[in-house]
């Protein structure tokens, strides 16, 4: 089975790689197969891996993720359809509007997010999984779903209860198509030899692909889908042992925690909510708290507080 | 055996000129003073004590110890160490790898993480999200129309600093980005091509004697069998390599 969609690893972002006292195991427990390997480096043994891309799923920071697969394609082709389904494209002849990697790299963020950036219900053309050796993302799917209490996509198992009707292509369109699959293509092509952009380094800041779709969704939905998204964002409090060593600010793989002017800030919308400032603090005064309301919350630090949390 | 590169400065020899401060300043781009940090690899502990006329003036260069048994190494919280051991026994700094969280500055005993006057540091930190150097980005002149702007000066030389020193190291930048520590890495650009590092080079005295202490015929071993020599904060455990050597106190 030729499989063109590798995993592409970065121990930068890697929460073990980032501080060593890290317990975070999302991606060695949601393999397996056992291929992922960070002992030394982040790395993925290439001949066990099955190519499920649960363990992109799952890691917060997007240290692992999808070599050679653009997103925003996929959301663009869902939303030209009617009834948009998306499929792998692992199996050849699968009905889909658009086919990617093995549907398990869609994590919670992906799931709530895409119906609501289409503004459409996404199905899941899943009538080939039971014969996959990857058939296990079904479950996995099937438990986000279910846990989110996600309306917006449908996990289709046969392929007669998929709803799938081709998209018309004009004259026109089909010229239009000839004109910009190429430079696609060729956009795709030249920056797979680059690597995708240069490596990271470790300081610096990046928010992974998934949450900037939760924020773009967030934005864009109505005010019962922001409830649903809410559940994804997390917010921070201060013990009054915080000295203000802003330490956690470099440890921050994404930048939600930010001391721009001698005062700590905290930004929910860069927040992933990996916990690594919560493990890592020095002083072990930061801990993660369920959202209460949406907004970017100037935290001032409290130093000798008799509260045990400040928000302000 | 596995090279262990240390300073041994001669304190009778050392007139307190400054020049290797002056030099490591230039040879490794370093910041003014800023932001509670001295950005001086290659610096000075000046002592004054006791009471007029009973007393005594120190001055002694200090510059990282490259300890053999380094706090900050074990401090340093990212895999790769972003602060680690060489081979040959420098306390080596990784810039890629480095995130600042500043564990390294906190855990090493010369070290302070806000440098008051007259204090020194050997690690310092390039504050994040603001530009390194920022003198020679500031457009505003120092004396209206009368001085050049520190922004003008890096325009004019093509580069920030004007002074700097261009060289490529695999672990270390010869200019530092923000929001990452920096420190004394002996030269290590230099050593590698068969150099001194540039205060040993720039001392007019010859107080200052690099070499690996491990290999017996070196200046520096010799030094160390001829002379008693001591360390900063020796009861600190940290097994330093930088040794001084013949200070006023000590009968030779």
């Amino acid at each position: 089975m030729f499989n063109p969609y590798s995993i592409k690893t970065d121990p930068s972002r890697c929460l073990r790689h980032r501080y060593n006292k890290s317990t975070c195991s999302r991606c060695l427990n949601a393999c397996d197969q056992s291929a992922i390997k960070i002992d030394h480096g982040l790395s993925v043994d290439e001949r066990s891996c099955t190519g499920c891309m649960l363990c992109a799923a799952v890691c917060p920071t997007e240290a692992i993720t999808v070599e050679r697969y653009n997103l925003n394609r996929t959301l663009g082709e869902l939303l030209i359809a009617d009834k948009p389904v998306l499929a792998c494209s692992l199996k050849d002849g699968l009905m889909a509007h658009s086919s990617g990697p093995c549907l398990g790299f869609l994590s919670p963020e992906h799931l709530v997010s895409i119906p609501v950036l289409i503004d459409k219900t996404l199905q899941l053309n899943l009538s080939e999984c039971s014969d996959c050796e990857n058939t296990h993302i079904s479950e996995f799917l099937k438990e986000s779903i279910a846990e989110m209490e996600i309306e917006g996509v449908v996990l289709v198992d046969s392929v007669n209860e998929l709803d799938y009707h081709d998209i018309q292509t004009g004259r026109r369109d089909f010229f239009r198509m000839l004109r910009r699959e190429p430079f696609q293509a060729a956009h795709e092509f030249t920056s797979s030899l680059t690597g995708g952009g240069t490596r990271k380094s470790y300081s610096e800041k990046s928010l992974p692909m998934k949450r900037r779709l939760l924020n773009a969704a967030y934005r864009a939905g109505s005010v019962t889908s922001k409830k649903k998204l809410q559940k994804l964002y997390s917010h921070i409090a201060f013990h009054k042992d915080c000295n203000g060593c802003s330490a956690c600010t470099a440890m921050c793989p994404t930048g939600a925690l930010s001391k721009p002017n001698g005062k700590l800030y905290f930004n929910t919308f860069s927040c992933v909510g990996c916990e690594l400032c919560e493990e890592f603090c020095p002083k072990q005064s930061i801990y993660i708290i369920p959202i209460k309301e949406h907004q970017t919350h100037a935290l001032e630090v409290c130093v000798g507080d008799k509260n045990d949390q400040c928000e302000r | 055996m596995k090279k262990q590169y240390a300073m041994v400065i001669d304190l009778q020899k050392c007139v307190g000129c400054g020049a290797c401060a002056i030099a490591c300043k230039s040879e490794n781009n370093t910041q003014m003073r800023q932001d509670g940090q001295s950005f001086n690899w290659a610096d000075f502990q000046h002592e004054v004590k006791g009471k007029f006329p009973d007393m005594t003036h120190t001055s002694r260069p200090v510059l990282c110890n490259h300890c053999s048994n380094a706090p900050c190494v074990e401090a340093c919280p990212v895999t790769p160490k972003a602060m680690f051991k060489t081979d040959d026994g420098i306390t080596m700094h990784n810039d890629e790898r480095c995130i600042g969280c500043r564990q390294c500055q906190k855990a090493c005993p010369y070290s302070q993480e806000t440098v008051e006057i007259g204090q020194w540091s050997v690690i310092s930190f390039n504050k994040a999200a603001k530009d390194t150097h920022a003198f020679y980005r500031d457009p505003s002149e120092l004396i209206m129309a009368g001085t050049a702007s520190g922004a003008e000066m890096a325009r004019r030389t093509h580069s920030i600093p004007p002074y700097r020193t261009k060289y490529s190291h695999p672990e270390f930048e010869d200019v530092r980005r923000s929001g990452i520590v920096e420190k004394c890495i002996f030269c290590d650009h230099r050593v590698k091509k068969g150099e001194l590092p540039f205060c040993v080079e720039a001392c007019p005295s010859g107080a200052r004697v690099f070499g690996d202490t491990q290999d017996s015929s070196s200046e520096a071993a010799k030094l160390l069998k001829k002379h008693k020599a001591e360390v900063l904060k020796a009861k600190a455990g940290t097994n330093p390599n930088v040794y001084y050597i013949r200070s006023f106190k000590v009968k030779t």
